[in-house]
């Protein structure tokens, strides 16, 4: 690839970069902290880029009208030209390459490997992946059982029921369990719900609730969430579930959050839905990867939210 | 680029100047153009600003099919996480060819020279440590390192700041930190098998690494350039260079991370040995940004405290979308040599490193 195109390229992956950002499609990919990453990562590709073709232009131009002047008779002579010499006339003779003998040489690059980069800026082109959905939900469900609870424990240290500083019992001993050894309920301390009827929660959230909440302020209280309609996970053969996608950094760690309902599904997979649910107490076991039941008062569809993931 | 300006009035100037000054690759020697076959014999052969215009055009025309072939679940997924990486890895390879622009523009040799010891004992653990002023991922650090080995920097340091920077730098070592809240000890863990791995993949180098496994570098500062030509020059070549091979890494670990089910976690946790084998080879196929890891490596529930060590220490040193990005950067004969040796030397510092904070 030439100068030339690899500009071209370059300031077009930087333009996607920052199209992407501002059009909020980007939240489908990575986490919404990486806005101001991509806006100066993008703005500077569009940059080197506009600025590199601009002097490829130009040093092509410089050659061409050499050979030009070659062929018109002054072949001895190693020539540049002033054709272009209004700019920076001073710097001229150093700035610019010199003709030298090859024909192609703004083709000497030889490397294939920047052509690579034009399958992700035409997959962002033409496709535009969307979020991850139910078909991930299903590839990638794991056991629910004290998946984030880390992060859980340290937003939980500010509250004041917090047991001990850390804000909660420590999880992560490698049985992934929500029992412990003994075969009791492990539990730790969450802030109090929002107050109001039917208070939204986050998806993950409310699963943690639901699994190892010790003041169970979940359980008989009707809670409000969002996600989308997904196949039952493992472990049940019938109903559906709806799910959220956690992810920390971008889609490639994707991590599932699910909520197990008996039935038919309602709408079709990937619907995203507003809906009130209600846990069902102790449904949420080793063998269905502690995906809690829960059963369900209302269920509306809405647009995907602007951030379709958790984190 | 072909047009023939016949009018152009040639002038009698300064002989060429050494090298393109937008060049990568320098142009072969030459030193008039006696040589050069004139222009008319050549014959068309399209270049590749028309094959690009061409692979537009091809994308724009069958969009459609492309559009419903990707609409399947598994390609949709697929194409999400493949896109995913891409963009969240480019601002940390912008980053990283930024500094080693600005390395080959502005930094003279002479003063790594200076700063840098002289011995290859010392100047491996110095580099090792220098790499936790960089704040980035490991893509990054991938160009930077080629520009200090052609600034004259010993290849055995420049390496070990490579595996070093993004393993041991402030914002992975605070990001770490808040994933493991509950694990306290897990960030010195971290800090300690990264710089121990940086140091002995260094040395190890250091004594069996051969000049000619890794390919030619391009000399880029030809003397009478400005630095902001040259800047901009290295920007594009690196970042180019780096995210072609960034993109067959990046499909490598969606590829993987699609069709490996995440099930394999469960039930392993009970055999240290084999969920240390399993963290070290997820580490390698996932290719997860180091900043993010961490909070990956928390949410495996079932995995001992020492394989998550592992799955720390090695994915920031070693994984699918770094040995492509060294293939493509140090040369394919460096990469089959170095990316098993660093897999390996992580591994097993990641275990002795777990083992001593946490027993068995």
């Amino acid at each position: 690839m030439n100068k030339e195109t690899q500009s071209i390229v370059v300031a077009l992956l930087g333009g996607l970069l920052i199209s992407i950002t501002l059009s909020h499609r980007f939240t489908s990919y990575v986490r919404p902290g990486f806005a101001p990453l991509l806006l100066i990562g993008g703005g500077i590709l569009v940059l080197v880029g506009v600025l590199s073709l601009v002097l490829a232009i130009r040093a092509d131009a410089k050659k061409d009208r050499a050979r030009a002047g070659q062929k018109a008779g002054t072949a001895t002579a190693v020539a540049t030209t002033v054709a272009d010499g209004s700019e920076r006339p001073d710097h001229i003779d150093h700035d610019y390459p010199a003709v030298h003998g090859h024909p192609h040489d703004h083709d000497h690059d030889k490397s294939k490997a920047p052509w690579l980069l034009l399958i992700p800026v035409l997959v962002l082109l033409l496709v535009a992946p969307p979020a991850l959905g139910a078909d991930a939900v299903a590839r990638n469900a794991n056991s629910q059982a004290l998946a984030g609870v880390d992060v859980v424990a340290r937003d939980n240290s500010t509250s004041k029921d917090g047991a001990g500083g850390g804000g909660g019992y420590k999880f992560n001993d490698g049985s992934g369990s929500a029992a412990d050894s003994t075969g009791s309920r492990r539990t730790m301390h969450f802030p109090a719900l929002p107050a109001g009827d039917n208070p939204s929660v986050g998806m993950k959230d409310l699963i943690l609730r639901a699994l190892y909440d010790a003041d169970n302020s979940v359980e008989g209280v009707p809670v409000t969430v969002t996600g989308f309609i997904a196949p039952p996970g493992d472990g049940y053969t019938d109903g559906y579930t709806v799910a959220r996608i956690v992810i920390s950094c971008c889609a490639a760690d994707a991590n599932p959050m699910q909520l197990h309902i008996a039935g038919d599904p309602p709408f079709p997979a990937d619907t995203w839905v507003d809906s009130v649910v209600t846990v069902v107490p102790n449904t949420a076991t080793m063998d269905n990867g502690y995906v809690p039941t829960v059963t369900v008062t209302s269920m509306t569809p809405v647009p995907q939210p602007d951030d379709p993931y958790e984190h | 680029m072909t047009s023939r300006d016949t009018t152009g009035t040639p002038v009698d100037v300064d002989p060429p100047a050494p090298d393109d000054s937008l060049g990568v690759d320098p142009p072969a020697p030459h030193d008039s153009l006696g040589g050069e076959a004139p222009a008319a014999k050549r014959g068309y052969r399209p270049g590749s600003l028309e094959l690009f215009g061409a692979v537009l055009l091809l994308a724009i025309v069958l969009r459609g099919p492309l559009a419903s072939w990707l609409n399947q679940p598994v390609m949709q997924s697929w194409s999400t996480v493949f896109v995913a990486i891409c963009v969240q890895a480019t601002p940390f390879l912008v980053l990283g060819v930024v500094v080693s622009g600005a390395i080959a523009a502005f930094v003279p040799a002479r003063v790594f020279a200076r700063i840098m010891p002289s011995s290859a004992a010392l100047a491996v653990p110095v580099a090792t440590v220098c790499g936790a002023a960089l704040p980035g991922c490991e893509c990054g650090s991938v160009p930077i390192s080629n520009r200090l080995i052609e600034r004259g920097v010993r290849p055995s340091a420049s390496l070990a700041f490579m595996l070093s920077a993004p393993a041991i730098n402030p914002i992975v070592l605070i990001a770490t930190a808040v994933a493991f809240t509950s694990e306290p000890m897990m960030v010195w863990a971290r800090l300690a098998a990264g710089l121990l791995t940086a140091v002995i993949v260094g040395w190890t180098w250091e004594r069996i690494g051969r000049p000619e496994w890794m390919k030619p570098r391009v000399p880029v500062a030809a003397d009478g350039q400005s630095g902001w030509r040259v800047f901009l020059s290295t920007v594009l070549g690196d970042f180019t260079q780096a995210a072609g091979f960034l993109v067959i890494g990046a499909a490598a670990a969606a590829t993987f991370k699609t069709i490996v089910p995440a099930h394999i976690m469960e039930g392993i946790g009970s055999s240290l040995f084999l969920s240390i084998a399993l963290m070290a080879g997820l580490a390698f196929i996932l290719a997860l940004c180091s900043e993010a890891d961490a909070f990956v490596a928390a949410s495996f529930s079932t995995i001992p405290v020492v394989g998550k060590l592992v799955f720390l220490t090695v994915g920031p040193a070693v994984d699918v979308k770094l040995a492509a990005m060294q293939a493509g950067v140090f040369g394919r004969k460096f990469a089959v040599r170095f990316a098993p040796l660093t897999f390996g030397v992580a591994v097993v510092v990641g275990t002795v490193v777990g083992l001593l904070f946490w027993g068995w």
